[in-house]
């Protein structure tokens, strides 16, 4: 009963009052695959989320999650999914130990829970009330909680916003662990590096609307690079050679290249200095990251629909 | 010795929706033990009312051997299993319809049927600890004599009962009505007390205005009372005490049935996990 895709959408849309939340967006999640939704707060990706856990209504569009459409959902489709909600709530008389054991007899393959909570660092915190939590064991426990179904499809709402280094650090580890051992993710986050750390695929979410999806690599990859060097010898007063793609700057022997293609520049000018005698020192090729992409796409979007 | 192979399910079945019923029950039974200050306010007020109304009128009834306590247990008992409902039940499920708890349950395969069990159980087992402490109390100190027939018992045994089904799903169906947690009890408190005025709980139906009498009708704590006081009063005091002249223990399992029917249809409509409907 192996399906390839865990979740097909197609046009979903969603509107609060006059606020169009979602414009129609599309996104396919294969089986075993970590899908990060990257997006600005405001952006739409909690309600798409919670229209594929079966927890909103969609105005427009399908959605098939787990072979089913998430609003006709039955215990035992819910039985499949695990959830990681952005607001946390369990109950403070309880301790971690019971309410992970509480939420496990829901399900019909529970984890054990002393692995569990070991897994997420909690085995200390087991007998400690929800309110003696840290805000990062709080946010473990939501995980655990999700988890503690064994689930095949989970979804996370921004697992590690304001939690500090060391804690986000200790749950993207724990991310790719899950993701090795087969758990469809589907993790929605504001945090370029975390989507570029744990994702195999990226989709942009801004104001409602996918605006680029690929591999963390091709939404990089098609990207500007940028390449800066120094001239010396002769070269560094010839003037530049013409017909270089990409945009040069020069600032005396300080030469920057913005291109798509940085082999073909550096190639370009170490033949043209080479030819008058001079060489290129300092040489630096930089990728931008997913981080500048991103910044640069939402950029891109927000001069487009200001116009 | 070969070993018989076993029929393979590939996908383990559902847990039982009246076992998990039982288990939310030992859940909210144990959230609600350990906050003491809950267990102590909810078994004392009704411990308040005997000791507030016992004091003040001490003594026995005019014309009778039959103590004030005796006299105010059943009205109590009866406002307890009430508020057990339309108040406990209904604020703890309004405080978990607001801070977020329903809308994580309605992720997990909990089903609604077992949710609910686990709430009606907590709430009879509130009713039995307010109906225990008060009989203990009664008992100890003021002169309260439980009865010895197994008919009364057996009376006492179905208005509980069918008093806690009703007082339940009335308080399920009103969990929708706060707008915020916060509002939660000035909600829910109102009606109580408004019922508990007017149902002949404290003051003798008989003093009650005759509409006022007739609105109390439709409501099932003028039912509970006049069922407990069949339990606790002698039988001779129905033609005095009860606006009918009699305890008229059918008409009230009719009602109460009846307010077991109609809450059970409202909290059908109204329970939402906070899952949207599609429209």
């Amino acid at each position: 009963m192996t399906q390839s895709m865990a979740i097909e959408a197609r046009g979903i849309a969603r509107r609060y009052g006059d606020v169009q939340a979602l414009a129609g967006v599309d996104l396919q999640v294969e089986s075993g695959e970590v899908f990060a939704v990257l997006g600005p707060n405001g952006a739409g990706k909690t309600t798409l989320v919670e229209i594929l856990e079966g927890l909103r209504r969609r105005d427009a569009g399908d959605a098939v999650v787990l072979g089913s459409d998430p609003e006709d959902a039955k215990r035992r489709w819910r039985s499949r999914i695990g959830a990681v909600l952005q607001v946390s709530t369990q109950s403070d008389e309880l301790t971690v130990g019971e309410i992970v054991q509480a939420f496990g007899a829901y399900y019909p393959n529970p984890l054990e829970v002393e692995p569990l909570l070991d897994a997420l660092d909690l085995t200390a915190q087991r007998d400690r009330k929800v309110f003696q939590l840290s805000g990062g064991q709080r946010r473990r426990l939501d995980i655990a909680l999700g988890l503690v179904g064994d689930p095949e499809l989970v979804f996370l709402d921004e697992p590690t916003t304001g939690l500090d280094p060391e804690v986000r650090i200790r749950i993207w580890e724990f991310v790719k662990t899950l993701s090795e051992g087969g758990t469809t993710i589907l993790l929605t986050t504001h945090y370029m590096e975390e989507a570029e750390k744990l994702a195999d695929q990226v989709a942009v979410l801004v104001s409602g609307k996918v605006i680029a999806q690929g591999s963390p690599r091709q939404l990089t990859g098609a990207q500007q690079s940028r390449v800066s060097f120094r001239l010396s010898g002769p070269a560094a007063t010839a003037s530049l050679p013409e017909g270089v793609p990409g945009l040069i700057t020069r600032d005396g022997d300080l030469i920057e290249v913005t291109t798509t293609n940085p082999t073909d520049t550096v190639t370009r000018f170490v033949g043209w200095a080479t030819e008058r005698g001079g060489s290129l020192t300092d040489l630096n090729v930089e990728k931008h990251g997913l981080e500048q992409v991103y910044l640069d796409l939402l950029t891109n979007t927000r001069e487009e629909t200001s116009l | 010795m070969t070993t018989i192979p076993r029929v393979h399910r590939a996908v383990p079945p559902l847990p039982h929706p009246i076992r998990l019923g039982l288990t939310q029950a030992a859940l909210e039974m144990k959230i609600f033990m350990r906050a003491k200050d809950m267990v102590f306010f909810t078994l004392g007020l009704p411990l308040m009312f005997l000791l507030v109304f016992g004091l003040v009128f001490a003594g026995e009834l005019e014309g009778s051997d039959v103590g004030v306590g005796q006299w105010f247990t059943p009205g109590i008992i009866a406002a307890s299993v009430l508020s057990a409902g339309i108040v406990n039940l209904a604020t703890s499920m309004a405080i978990e319809r607001h801070d977020g708890t329903l809308r994580r349950l309605a992720l997990t395969p909990l089903p609604t049927s077992s949710y609910l069990i686990g709430k009606i159980t907590m709430t009879f087992a509130t009713a039995v600890g307010m109906t225990v402490v008060l009989l203990g109390v009664g008992v100890a100190l003021f002169d309260v004599t439980l009865p010895s027939e197994g008919a009364r018992w057996l009376t006492f045994g179905w208005v509980f009962g069918l008093g806690v089904v009703a007082a339940s799903v009335m308080g399920i169906a009103m969990s929708s009505i706060p707008r915020s947690a916060k509002s939660a009890s000035a909600v829910f408190n109102l009606p109580f007390l408004g019922l508990m005025f007017i149902s002949g709980v404290f003051i003798e139906s008989n003093s009650i205005p005759e509409w006022l009498r007739t609105v109390a009708g439709v409501f099932p704590l003028r039912w509970l009372a006049s069922g407990m006081r069949a339990v606790f009063l002698p039988a001779e005091f129905e033609r005095v005490v009860e606006p009918g002249g009699s305890y008229e223990l059918g008409i009230g399992a009719a009602v109460l049935a009846a307010w077991v029917v109609v809450g059970f249809l409202v909290a059908l409509v109204t329970f939402r996990w906070g899952r949207e409907r599609r429209r």
